[in-house]
C-alpha cells in the first residue's frame, strides 16, 4: 500500500494545509487577489441580514411605508399647508378640496397637517415605550435570566402577574395614576411592555447561557459583567430587535386607544387617537374625519409588523441558509 | 508506569461529587437527585494524558466541569498543583482558571458568533493582563498561527471557517493563556472523520511543544488508546477501574470495562469477533440500582452486588477497580474458586 | 444470485438559494438478494440521497432526480406512479433512520404504530395484526413484548427504539432494508446490541441490506461490499476485505489511515489535509484533487472513469488509469507556483 505522506514544508506539519483550502477562503481570496490583506474584516453577520432583508418583498413595503410616514413627521412644517391647531370656525367639517387635501375637522383645523404632526407624536409615542421597554425590562431578564434561584423565581411570578393584564389595560392603570398627557402615554406604554421584554430576553439569556462559548468565557476568568455584556446579550440581540419592532407598534396602537378614550393627548394635541375621537361624531356627515387617522394607524401598524416580521427572517440564520 | 507514581500528581480528585437536584412542582422543590458524580477519584501526573471514557451519561464530561468549576461540586476536593481549587476564591480562582483550560465538543457553540476569533482570543489574554497594544495582536495571531491557522483568520468571524478550523480556534483560544492543564471534553466527536485525524496530531503536537497535561474526555475507545497513558473507565457517575492504557486494553479486569471494549467495532473484516454482548440498557442516572451500578448488566453478577457498592481499591498489580469479584467484600464469604475462573475468562 | 437493485447513473440534485448542488452525480451500483452494501462516506458526500433517492423519499423541491435508473426487481423507481411507489416502500423496501426519537410518532403507542404497518401492508386485521406485532417485538429481542406494545415511545430508550423502528421495518418482510445510520446516536455498547441482532436478523430473514454509515469499523463489521462517496460520487467499490486490505483511491487510503487503530500503535495518525468541500463551489476535475497529495495535472481538469480490479474492485482515480507524461504532471507544484 502506498503510503499517504504529505508534502510539504516543516511549517506546515500540523496541518496548516487545512487552512488553505477552505471553501470560504476559495471565494474570498480568489476576489481579492493572491495575498491577503492583513486585517482584512470578517464578513460581518449584519451585512447578510441587511442583504436578506432587502429580497423580502414585505419587509421592502413595511420599510417603504415606515419611510413615509418619517418623511412626514419630520418635515411635517415643511409639507403641511395650515396650522394644526389653528382654529377656523368658518371653515367647519369641510370635505377634502384643493385647499383641505383631507378636510377639515369641527373646529375647521386642516384634517391633512394635523394628521402629519400627528405622526410625530405616534412615532415619538413608538420609539420613547420602546426604549422605557427596552431600558427596565431587558436588564430585568438578563439579571432574572443569568443569576436564576430565587431572584427569578420572585421576579418571574412578578412578571406573570403584570401578564396576566391585557397590555392596554396594564397602560390605563398607569395612566390613570401618573394623570392623563402624551408624556405619561409614552411611560405608561413603556411599562406596559416591560415584562413582554423581561420575559424574552429571560428567555433567550438562558438559552444563550447553555452554549460553550460562555463556559469557555468563565473558564478563562472572565467576569459575569463581561460575560453578559459581550457574550450574551449581543446574541439575544436578534429577539430583541424584532419584538421591538412589534413593540412600536403595538405601542403606537395602543397610545391611539388612550388617546381615543381621552386618557392621551388632550386637545388641541393633533394626536392620531385623540383625532379619531373627536372624529367619531360626525362619521354620518364627515366620515373623512375618522376614515383617513384610522388608514394612518392602520398603515404604521402594518409597516412596522411588515418590517418586524421580515427581521424575524433575515435574523434567522436558519432561514436565512448558509 | 512506575515513574509517573512517584511523581507529584498536578491535579488530585478526591471524592468528586457532583448531584443535581430533580425538581417538581410550582415551588420547585427539590424531589430527588441524579448523582452524575459519584465519589470520583483519581490523579492526573504532569506531562501525561489521562483519559475518562464511558458512554453517554456516565458523568465523564461532568466531572471535568466539576473539576475547573464550571459546576460547583456536591462534595468533594479538587487540588491543581497543591492548591484547593474549592477554597480559592477572587483573584486567587482566576489566576487557577488560566491554567486549567478546555476545549469543548461542539466548535460552533464554543464560538461567540458575534466575535473574530482575534478578539475572543485578544479578550481572554487582556483579562488576564498578558499583553496590551500591538503585542496583544501580535500575540494572538502566533497562537492561531501554532494551532495551524492563518494569521489573517483572526479577523474574521466563526461562521466563515470549516468545523475543523473552528476546532483549532477553540483550541488557540485555550492554549493563548499559557495553561499546564487541559480539559478536552470529547474534542474531535463532532468533527467528519477525515478532520478528526488532524485535530489528534494537534493536540499531540501542542502536548510535546509546550509541555501540557490533558484530561481527555471521549466515549471513543479507540482513539483514547491512541491518545491516553491512563485510562479511567466511569459507569452512571462512578469510576469502575483506572488502569494503564495497555493494562486496561490488554486485560480489563472490570466485567464492564470488559464489554466496552469488546463492542468497538474492528476496523479489520477479516477479524470479526465474538464479543460480549451486554443484555438491557444503561439504567437513568436519577433511579440507579443499589448496590454495584452495574449489576442490572453484569454477566457475574453475584449476590453481594445486589446490596454493597464496590470501592475503588488497588489491586497488586497496582491498577484500580471497583468490583466484588477483584475484591470480595470482607462479610462475604463467596465460593473464591468460582470467582476466579469467572476473572479467568 | 440475482440483483434485487441496480442504480445506475443517478443524478439528483437539490436547487438552493445558492444554487445547485449536485448531492448524487452519476452514480451506479447493485445490491443482490441478501447481500449487505455498505455506503461510507462523510458528512455531505450524498450517502444519505441515494438511500432517500431511492425510496423517492425527497421533498421535491428543492431535490429533482435528474436522471439515470433506480431498477427494483426490473421496475424503474424512478418512473414508478406514486399508488405503486407507496406500495413498494414498507413492502419490498424499508428503511430505519439514525434517529429513532423522531422517526416514532410520540403520540401513538409503539403496538399502534407497528399494527398500522402491519395492517397496510399485511392485510392483516384484528388480534391477528397484534399477534405478528408481539412476535415482531420478540423478534427483535424487547422484553416482555406482549405488554411493552401497549407502551409509547418516550418511555422506550434509544436503543429499544431502534429495535422498535426495525420491528416495524421488518414486519412486512422486506426484501430490502436500508439503514441510515442505524447506531450513530447510540452508545457504543448498545450499538453493538443493535449490529448483533441486524446481522442475526439477516441471516434469519435472508433481507438484503444497504448500511449507510461514516463509521468505517461498523462498515467492516457489517458489510459485504463497500461503496467509498465523496462529493456526490462512488470512488471506490469492492468487496469489504478487498476494501480494507488493499484500498485503491487516496480517499479510502486516507480514511482507513486516519482512525487510530485498536490493534496496531502508531506515532502519528494519517491524516487528509484541508476539509469537505463546500457543495456550491465544488473543485473540478476530480473533486478530491484538492486535499490529494498524488493529485496530478488532469486531476483539476477531468472526472476519472472507473477502472475495473479483479473481483469487480473498482476505483475511480487516474493514479490507475492511463494518461500522457504531461497530464501527470504532479499537481502540488503547480499550485505551489501559482500561489507564490
Amino acid at each position: 500500500m502506498e503510503t499517504n505522506e504529505i508534502p510539504g514544508t516543516g511549517t506546515q506539519s500540523r496541518g496548516y494545509e487545512e487552512a488553505e483550502i477552505p471553501a470560504v477562503d476559495l471565494e474570498d481570496d480568489v476576489s481579492t487577489g493572491t495575498v491577503a490583506p492583513r486585517r482584512r474584516r470578517g464578513v460581518s453577520e449584519w451585512h447578510q441580514v441587511g442583504k436578506h432583508l432587502l429580497r423580502n418583498r414585505g419587509a421592502v413595503i413595511g420599510l417603504l411605508i415606515i419611510g413615509i410616514f418619517v418623511i412626514g413627521a419630520v418635515f411635517a412644517p415643511v409639507l403641511t399647508t395650515h396650522n394644526p391647531i389653528q382654529n377656523n370656525l368658518t371653515m367647519r367639517l369641510q370635505s377634502p378640496s384643493t385647499t383641505h387635501w383631507l378636510g377639515t375637522d369641527a373646529l375647521g383645523r386642516d384634517l391633512y397637517s394635523r394628521m402629519l404632526y400627528g405622526s410625530r407624536i405616534s412615532l415619538n409615542i413608538g420609539l420613547i415605550s420602546v426604549v422605557i421597554g427596552v431600558a427596565v425590562g431587558v436588564p430585568i431578564g438578563a439579571i432574572s435570566g443569568f443569576y436564576g434561584g430565587k431572584l427569578d423565581i420572585f421576579t418571574q411570578r412578578i412578571i406573570d402577574i403584570m401578564i396576566a393584564f391585557p397590555g392596554i389595560l396594564l397602560a390605563i392603570i398607569v395612566v390613570t395614576v401618573l394623570g392623563v398627557g402624551v408624556q405619561n402615554v409614552m411611560i405608561a406604554t413603556g411599562i406596559a411592555s416591560v415584562p413582554i421584554y423581561a420575559r424574552l430576553v429571560r428567555g433567550s439569556v438562558l438559552a444563550a447561557k447553555e452554549q460553550s462559548y460562555v463556559e469557555a468565557a468563565r473558564a478563562a476568568g472572565l467576569g459575569d459583567a463581561s460575560i453578559v455584556f459581550r457574550h450574551i446579550l449581543p446574541n439575544c440581540l436578534a429577539p430583541i430587535i424584532v419584538q421591538s419592532t412589534f413593540q412600536i407598534a403595538t405601542s403606537i396602537l395602543w397610545a391611539a386607544g388612550l388617546g381615543f378614550l381621552g386618557l392621551g393627548a388632550q386637545a388641541p394635541m393633533p394626536e392620531w387617537g385623540a383625532i379619531l375621537s373627536d372624529g367619531r361624531a360626525y362619521i354620518r356627515t364627515a366620515h373623512h374625519l375618522t376614515t383617513y387617522p384610522g388608514l394612518a394607524i392602520l398603515f404604521m401598524v402594518l409597516g412596522f409588523n411588515l418590517l418586524g416580521d421580515g427581521l424575524r427572517d433575515a435574523l434567522d440564520p436558519r432561514s436565512r441558509g448558509n | 508506569m512506575s515513574g509517573t507514581a512517584e511523581r507529584q500528581p498536578m491535579l488530585q480528585v478526591t471524592n468528586l461529587k457532583k448531584y443535581f437536584p430533580i425538581k417538581t412542582g410550582v415551588f420547585s422543590r427539590t424531589t430527588g437527585y441524579v448523582k452524575a458524580v459519584d465519589d470520583v477519584s483519581f490523579d492526573i501526573y504532569p506531562g501525561e494524558t489521562f483519559a475518562l471514557v464511558g458512554e453517554s451519561g456516565c458523568g465523564k464530561s461532568t466531572t471535568g466541569r466539576t473539576i475547573l468549576r464550571l459546576q460547583n461540586a456536591t462534595g468533594g476536593q479538587v487540588i491543581f498543583k497543591g492548591e484547593d481549587v474549592y477554597a480559592a476564591t477572587g483573584d486567587r480562582m482566576r489566576v487557577l482558571r488560566k491554567d486549567m483550560q478546555i476545549v469543548f465538543q461542539d466548535p460552533y457553540s464554543a464560538l461567540n458568533p458575534r466575535m473574530t476569533i482575534g478578539a475572543a482570543i485578544r479578550e481572554i489574554m487582556r483579562v488576564h493582563g498578558m499583553a496590551t497594544g500591538n503585542e496583544l495582536h501580535e500575540k494572538a495571531e502566533r497562537v492561531l498561527e501554532t494551532c495551524g491557522l492563518q494569521r489573517h483568520h483572526a479577523s474574521r468571524y466563526p461562521h466563515e471557517f470549516s468545523g475543523g478550523q473552528r476546532q483549532r480556534v477553540v483550541i488557540a483560544r485555550a492554549l493563548a493563556l499559557n495553561p499546564s492543564l487541559i480539559v478536552a471534553d470529547e474534542p474531535i466527536s463532532a468533527l467528519d472523520v477525515s478532520i478528526q485525524s488532524q485535530i489528534i496530531n494537534l493536540l499531540e503536537d501542542l502536548q510535546d511543544e509546550f509541555d501540557l497535561t490533558f484530561l481527555f474526555i471521549s466515549h471513543d475507545l479507540s482513539v483514547v488508546k491512541h491518545m491516553a497513558e491512563r485510562v479511567g473507565v466511569m459507569y452512571l457517575g462512578k469510576l469502575v477501574e483506572v488502569a494503564g492504557k495497555r493494562e486496561l486494553y490488554e486485560n480489563p479486569l472490570h466485567p464492564y470495562s470488559q464489554a466496552l471494549l469488546s463492542a468497538i467495532p474492528v476496523s479489520d473484516p477479516a477479524r470479526r469477533q465474538e464479543r460480549i454482548i451486554l443484555k438491557g440498557d444503561v439504567p437513568s442516572p436519577a433511579n440507579p440500582p443499589s448496590g454495584c451500578p452495574f449489576h442490572t448488566r453484569c454477566p457475574y453478577a453475584m449476590d453481594v452486588c445486589r446490596s454493597v457498592v464496590p470501592r475503588l481499591r488497588r489491586t497488586d498489580s497496582g491498577r484500580h477497580v471497583a468490583c466484588h469479584l477483584i475484591h470480595p467484600p470482607e462479610q462475604h464469604n463467596g465460593d473464591l474458586s468460582t470467582v476466579e475462573t469467572r476473572i479467568a475468562h | 444470485m440475482s440483483e434485487l437493485l441496480q442504480v445506475r447513473n443517478l443524478e439528483m440534485s437539490y436547487y438552493t438559494e445558492g444554487g445547485r448542488v449536485r448531492a448524487v452525480d452519476g452514480v451506479s451500483f447493485d445490491v443482490e438478494q441478501g447481500e449487505v452494501v455498505g455506503i461510507v462516506g462523510e458528512s455531505g458526500c450524498g450517502k444519505t440521497a441515494v438511500s432517500l433517492s431511492i425510496l423517492r423519499l425527497l421533498p421535491s423541491p428543492p431535490a429533482k432526480i435528474e436522471g439515470g435508473e433506480i431498477l427494483f426487481e426490473g421496475q424503474d423507481l424512478v418512473k414508478l406512479s406514486g399508488e405503486r411507489l407507496r406500495r413498494i416502500r414498507g413492502d419490498d423496501i424499508a428503511m430505519i433512520f439514525q434517529e429513532p426519537m423522531t422517526s416514532l410518532n410520540p403520540v401513538y403507542t409503539i403496538g399502534n404504530q407497528l399494527i398500522e404497518a402491519i395492517r397496510l401492508h399485511q392485510q392483516l386485521e384484528g388480534k391477528a395484526a397484534r399477534n405478528r406485532a408481539i412476535e415482531m417485538l420478540k423478534l427483535v429481542g424487547i422484553p416482555r413484548a406482549d405488554e411493552v406494545i401497549d407502551e409509547y415511545p418516550h418511555r422506550f430508550s434509544g436503543g429499544m427504539r431502534q429495535r422498535a423502528m426495525i420491528a416495524m421495518a421488518l414486519s412486512c418482510d422486506p426484501k430490502l432494508l436500508i439503514a441510515d445510520e442505524p447506531t450513530t446516536a447510540l452508545d457504543v455498547t448498545i450499538q453493538a446490541q443493535i449490529l448483533e441482532l441486524m446481522r442475526e436478523l439477516k441471516e434469519r430473514l435472508h433481507t438484503a441490506i444497504i448500511f449507510i454509515t461514516h463509521d468505517l469499523s461498523v462498515i467492516a463489521e457489517m458489510s459485504d461490499r463497500v461503496l467509498v462517496m465523496y462529493a456526490g460520487k462512488i470512488v471506490e467499490q469492492g468487496s469489504v476485505v478487498d476494501l480494507f486490505h488493499d484500498p485503491q483511491h487516496p480517499y479510502t487510503q486516507g480514511l482507513i489511515g486516519s482512525r487510530p487503530s485498536m490493534d496496531v500503535e502508531r506515532e502519528r495518525l494519517e491524516f487528509i489535509p484541508g476539509s469537505v468541500p463546500n457543495p456550491l463551489h465544488m473543485p473540478g476535475g476530480c473533486p478530491f484533487h484538492p486535499r490529494c497529495s498524488h493529485a496530478m495535472e488532469i486531476c483539476r481538469r477531468e472526472m476519472p472513469g472507473e477502472k475495473q480490479g479483479e473481483n469487480e474492485h473498482g476505483v475511480r482515480c487516474w493514479l490507475h488509469l492511463d494518461k500522457s507524461d504531461d497530464q501527470a504532471r504532479p499537481l502540488r507544484a503547480a499550485v505551489g507556483a501559482a500561489e507564490e
